[in-house]
């Protein structure tokens, strides 16, 4: 019974929380983020594929940034991986059947950052569409390959984990398209598949290089003895190591290539205690040592690729540190020559166009380079943002800057909105290196903080690149200072003078890093077991900082109290202090008992802006081989932890943010993917809208003025997902409704203020800018399939402005009003298009009533324009601009009346052409019909049809001054004022005609049609005045305008 | 024990909910038919006259529709007086678009005739897909705009591919994607439909339809099985 019980209780709970939220993914509807770039640098490029036969389209995979398709070799590119994993490690296409491409995630350039992936996906529509097929534990794809004979048999190297032990690994086989996987070739748990390759004219020949590596937080190790080299002749069925003329010892990474044409010749650099480049001419039996330059040698753990041309099997390229290539089968190796221009260093991907071998792509650090002089000179393909920020900073400037360092792309900043969009040029390059912390001086607009790898610090002059090193060094008999691939450098939410940094101590300065002032003890466990860093890198030392351990990483300060400091460190410590850094609190030893594992990386810390009892932390497990996702929460300043979980968790947590108005919305940031709560932590649900699902998300921050959500990421840059209010605003009460409306904040009433740019950046890559109109925002619990979605905006006395169609999505919709009217009724019938009548009258500031119609439902807001108080113009400007505007709204409007008048006695006159008999009467009619059309052609344009033809009428002269008056914001010009002077006389003057004419004709025509025993013509406007066209003045009317 | 078969039977429960989301072709082009009226109605189309209008910020753009079912189909718009016009037939079509300058009708080349030729399909190319010679592939579930969809993807008779995305509750087509290729280039164009309401002879239609254009057209009249003079197909002369 008591289980029965239980039972109740825990369907009941399941049930209440499905109730209680409505709130999921898609709730967010079209709250969408803005992928600001930048692209004028890249990120790391890992794989590059193209379709031999038609190599225009090209895929491109990135170590952060996911899978990019050009159908234009390389002009412009698409993201379409935005649905998986981000880390890519092999793409192959299928030859054959070109539409079909698979795609290994997961990295396998082991570097301390590399990402890792979730398995092997394929395409069988060009990238439209994916489906996973297996190899979900891999972690690491370095390559895969497919039989030419039979493209259902694909080979798959598979390195495997980094981090830790695990069986899965080596080389996989399928033989049907990816539903089932044989692992075909495995050592240990340590040693999985670095390469593997096939002669293409006997797919049974196949090669595979075996390697064993790991990593741990503290050093790296490459080598060992399950590495090997490996053949098969039967298909992969049976393997023999190859051991002839290889280096002595035991082996590291090898990368290996086949000569396409001459697929006995083999080229291989094999990493040993002699790393060397090795030749085969047997295919791969045996190996003679060639001598080679240190690029082709060099890091042969991080540089793995070696390609042979497809048609030439002397020459031989090594993308690695530099480009290398070599014209006689490897025996000698010349560098580029570059005379395109610089090259990002650090070379991972190349692929040769197979048309034409001198054309080919390059993936390095820095994004895809393109040559058409095999490699000699390289040309930047710059519109692919998967730039890859570790942190992210904003400044107090309208509009703000982002401030960022990049994986071995330096520091930069670019403005968040900027004219035309935010283009390659809006991005300031602050410094070189691997950059991480960039941190605007908000009380000195010209100084920034940043860093490169290892803790080297500046404060940079961003006007004119000044740079003065801030990094403190060790005090007299101190031990050597710590400092982290990635060195904590953060600023105080509450004085922005104080800025603070962290080896194994904390330091503070309040003068611009003038002075550093230590603030602590050692506070990390300083254990000198993971401090071997110079020994780190297995078979080749490989030692850049990236291993250092022991050392403070994250610092926060409390927005609450600006003694009150909390820090984690990369070796698990968690201490704060609430004087300013005299005593410290250790609170390590609590947050284990919550089911974080202990001693692991604290990658961010959140005091909270609500209560200084409560802190938020991210804990990052990965360095052990444990990719779960680990928020913890304490209420009690450390001493409890709560572990916060979610079924949509996924990836290493990065990042922590609280909201600094709502207390109960948090942002985590993982390895895979973005996720919000609104509830304080009980439900979270992924943020996907124009974000990638499974993005890297690294850093975040809440712009204090805007309330935009600024994202770090990975190899996906900068997104801002502007004004997050509306999220405050989602609660239970709203979540349940069908259909409700959020309140607008008031919008100051722009025709915008990013409005230069007209001449675009060919090329290039442009983040959106946020969008300068009111926006109504609403919720729809399900989607409106039957019924119209419309916002009709109305005038403070219920008079309707504008009707606008709404969106019709599940969860948030947005829909924009431009601020104006409907646009005036212009003369219809000419030969072109007037663009007057395209433009609606900019209404003035005030408060206006929004209705929300779905389907029969309607639904009251409001919204409030206010007057830019930053405006060169006055709001009594505005006014006059706005009176001037309606009046040639009206003038507008009177000649299409006119104009109406005038066709419509010609559509009759033209009807009783054809029926009158006696030729005298014809004449009259069209005589009358003909002086109709004088007037006609006054109105507007008639004769000239092409748009390049320039013929002017009233129309047109009134369209033009028009659409000027009502484009702009300001008072008119006195040009434009007495231009309506002049048209309104010239008007006058047509209109006198047109009732001259009127009054000379109608009578006399309907007279003859009564003969003719006709209907008579209608009466028109005209008709009525058609006697007395005199003014009270006593002059034609239209010479009235000339007096006021 | 009880306890034990009470959760089995909650899962079990939960396992065949879950296997009866797996819906093949055949079953989501069955519901498709019953949610746009039901087969026998679909059969009894055989003409369209439509008047809708499209709303550029207040500015009213008046568009017709006259469709035969497989035979033609013409759209004609206005714009300050001005009419555009583009007629499609089964094997030749024409376009006139004078704001630009054209100064008499055009016809269409074969290439594009080819590729406008579904639109010549009243009831749609999931209806009787198989009759008509195209041919549908699952491609999976997914999600639009936080709706979930099926995704299909139909190659017509003329080879002309596009994706049909298919809402997995009320099962009309609410989203398609039509690959077009025009001159060397592959371009995409989307509509987006919506506000399904019923007919008096029981078909359902979409009163919205959003093709990308800045604004919604708007269907403001909808008349089944009209008379329609086959001369408006004709290109003028002049």
């Amino acid at each position: 019974m008591k289980q029965a019980i239980y039972l109740f209780c825990l369907l009941a709970i399941s049930y209440n929380s499905f109730s209680q939220n409505n709130f999921n993914s898609s709730t967010l509807g079209s709250i969408q983020a803005r992928q600001i770039g930048p692209a004028v640098m890249g990120g790391r490029i890992t794989a590059i594929d193209g379709v031999n036969n038609n190599p225009r389209i090209l895929y491109i995979g990135a170590a952060g940034g996911g899978v990019w398709k050009s159908s234009n070799a390389g002009a412009s590119f698409s993201s379409i991986f935005d649905k998986y994993c981000q880390s890519i490690g092999a793409i192959t296409i299928d030859q054959k059947r070109p539409d079909t491409l698979w795609v290994g995630t997961g990295e396998s350039n082991m570097r301390n950052t590399v990402s890792y992936g979730n398995g092997i996906y394929r395409s069988t529509n060009g990238g439209a569409d994916w489906k996973k097929l297996g190899l979900d534990s891999s972690e690491h794809i370095a390559k895969i390959i497919i039989n030419p004979n039979n493209p259902d048999n694909v080979f798959v190297a598979v390195p495997g984990k980094l981090w830790s032990d695990s069986k899965e690994r080596g080389v996989y086989e399928t033989k049907d398209g990816g539903k089932t996987w044989n692992k075909i070739l495995y050592v240990n748990e340590m040693t999985g598949c670095a390469d593997i390759i096939m002669d293409p004219t006997n797919p049974n020949v196949l090669l595979a290089s075996m390697w064993e590596f790991r990593r741990k937080p503290y050093e790296f190790n490459s080598g060992g003895k399950g590495s090997g080299l490996f053949k098969s002749t039967d298909g992969g069925k049976n393997w023999k190591k190859i051991t002839t003329g290889l280096p002595e010892g035991d082996l590291g990474r090898i990368a290996m290539a086949m000569a396409p044409s001459a697929p006995n010749n083999l080229i291989a650099i094999m990493e040993a205690k002699k790393t060397g480049l090795y030749i085969s001419d047997d295919q791969g039996e045996t190996w003679k040592k060639q001598s080679a330059t240190l690029n082709v040698e060099a890091r042969p753990f991080y540089f793995s690729t070696i390609v042979i041309d497809p048609k030439e099997p002397k020459r031989v390229y090594r993308p690695a540190f530099m480009f290398s290539i070599s014209d006689d089968g490897g025996y000698s190796f010349t560098e580029a020559n570059n005379s395109g221009g610089w090259v990002h260093s650090d070379h991972h991907a190349l692929w040769i166009n197979p048309q034409n071998t001198n054309h080919m792509y390059l993936g390095t650090d820095g994004g895809v380079y393109v040559s058409m002089d095999r490699g000699n000179s390289w040309i930047f393909l710059n519109s692919i943002p998967v730039s890859q920020f570790y942190h992210v900073a904003v400044d107090h400037q309208e509009p703000y800057n982002v401030y960022g360092g990049l994986q071995d792309n330096g520091s930069w900043m670019a403005p968040s909105n900027s004219s035309g969009g935010i283009e390659n040029r809006d991005w300031q390059n602050l410094f070189g290196g691997d950059g991480f912390w960039v941190q605007p001086d908000l009380s000195d607009p010209d100084i920034v903080y940043l860093e490169y790898q290892g803790g080297n610090m500046f404060r940079v002059n961003k006007k004119n690149g000044h740079g003065v090193s801030i990094k403190p060094y060790p005090e007299v008999g101190q031990e050597k200072l710590r400092w982290h691939w990635n060195t904590a450098l953060v600023t105080s939410p509450k004085n922005p003078k104080t800025l603070y940094t962290a080896s194994q101590f904390l330091y503070k300065s309040s003068n611009q890093g003038q002075t550093f002032q230590r603030i602590s003890p050692d506070l990390t466990t300083n254990d000198k077991n993971k401090q071997k860093q110079e020994e780190s890198g297995g078979l080749s030392t490989d030692n850049t900082s990236a291993e250092n351990h022991c050392i403070i990483y994250a610092v926060a300060e409390s927005p609450l109290d600006e003694n009150l400091i909390w820090i984690g460190t990369d070796d698990g410590n968690v201490q704060y202090t609430v004087d300013g850094g005299k005593n410290w609190t250790n609170v390590t030893a609590n947050y284990s008992k919550a089911g974080i594992p202990a001693g692991t990386w604290v990658s961010s810390i959140q005091p909270s802006n609500f209560d200084k009892n409560v802190v938020y932390a991210t804990f990052d497990n990965h360095t052990y081989g444990d990719m779960k996702t680990y928020l913890g929460k304490s209420t009690d300043m450390g001493k409890t932890w709560q572990l916060i979980t979610s079924s949509e968790f996924r990836g290493h947590a990065n990042k922590v943010l609280e909201d600094f108005k709502n207390k109960d919305m948090l942002f985590l940031g993982t390895e895979m993917g973005l996720f919000v709560t609104l509830d304080g932590g009980k439900k979270w649900v992924l943020m996907k809208n124009n974000i990638p699902e499974y993005m890297m998300t690294r850093d975040m921050v809440i712009h204090p003025k805007t309330n935009d959500l600024v994202i770090a990421s990975h190899g996906r840059g900068v997104l801002i997902l502007d004004n997050i209010s509306i999220l405050r605003d989602l609660n239970t009460s709203v979540l349940d409704k069908d259909i409700y409306l959020f309140a607008t904040k008031p919008t100051i009433l722009t025709t915008g203020n990013y409005n230069l740019g007209g001449f675009p950046e060919g090329g290039g890559y442009t983040g959106n800018n946020v969008v300068e109109l009111p926006e109504i925002t609403y919720y729809l619990k399900d989607r409106v399939n039957s019924g119209e979605v419309k916002v009709e905006i109305l005038d403070k006395d219920g008079k309707l402005i504008q009707s606008i169609p709404g969106t019709k999505r599940k969860g948030i919709n947005k829909v924009y009003w431009n601020m104006r009217s409907a646009p005036p009724k212009v003369p219809t019938g000419g030969t072109k298009i007037d663009f007057g009548g395209f433009t609606g009258p900019l209404v003035l500031p005030g408060e206006f009533k929004v209705v929300l119609n779905v389907g029969d439902k309607k639904v009251d807001g409001s919204l409030e324009l206010l007057h830019d108080p930053n405006a060169k113009y006055s709001k009594a400007d505005r006014e006059t601009q706005y009176i001037t505007t309606m009046e040639l709204f009206k003038m507008s409007e009177n000649l299409a009346d006119l104009n109406d008048q005038v066709v419509s006695q010609q559509s009759q006159l033209k009807e009783k052409l054809a029926n009158v008999k006696n030729e005298k009467n014809k004449k009259v009619l069209q005589e009358y019909l003909d002086e109709l059309e004088k007037v006609r052609g006054e109105i507007l344009a008639t004769k000239q049809n092409s748009i390049f033809a320039d013929e002017e009428r009233l129309r047109e002269q009134l369209g033009e001054v028009y659409a000027t008056v009502a484009g702009t914001e300001e008072k008119p010009t006195n040009s434009q004022t007495e231009r309506i002077k002049s048209l309104k006389f010239d008007i006058g003057k047509t209109e006198t005609k047109a009732k001259d004419n009127v009054s000379k004709y109608f009578n006399k025509v309907n007279d003859i049609l009564k003969k003719e025993k006709l209907e008579s013509l209608k009466p028109t406007n005209l008709t009525t005045m058609g006697k007395s066209h005199k003014s009270k003045r006593g002059c034609p009317y239209y010479l009235d305008s000339l007096f006021f | 024990m009880k306890i034990k078969t009470s959760i089995f039977a909650f899962f079990a429960l939960f396992l065949l909910n879950s296997s009866s989301n797996a819906q093949t072709i055949d079953e989501i082009v069955a519901k498709h038919t019953e949610a746009m009226g039901g087969k026998d109605n679909l059969e009894k189309l055989k003409t369209v006259y439509l008047e809708s209008e499209i709303d550029f910020g207040g500015m009213k753009i008046p568009v017709k529709m006259w469709r035969i079912d497989k035979k033609a189909m013409k759209v004609e718009f206005e714009v300050q007086g001005m009419k555009g016009t583009s007629v499609i037939m089964d094997t030749s079509g024409w376009v006139f678009m004078p704001f630009q300058g054209q100064t008499k009708p055009e016809p269409m080349t074969k290439e594009d005739v080819k590729m406008a030729k579904s639109e010549l399909d009243l009831s749609g190319e999931l209806v009787e897909y198989a009759a008509k010679g195209n041919k549908l592939e699952l491609i999976g579930k997914d999600e639009y705009e936080g709706s979930e969809v099926y995704k299909i993807q139909v190659v017509d008779k003329e080879g002309n591919i596009s994706t049909d995305f298919v809402d997995a509750n009320s099962y009309y087509v609410i989203k398609k994607e039509s690959k077009r290729k025009v001159q060397d280039k592959e371009i995409t164009n989307t509509s987006v439909m919506g506000d399904f309401k019923k007919l008096e002879n029981g078909l359902v239609m979409p009163h919205s339809i959003d093709a990308g254009m800045g604004g919604s057209l708007i269907v403001k009249k909808y008349e089944i099985n009209p008379k329609i003079d086959t001369a408006i197909f004709e290109m003028p002369k002049n």
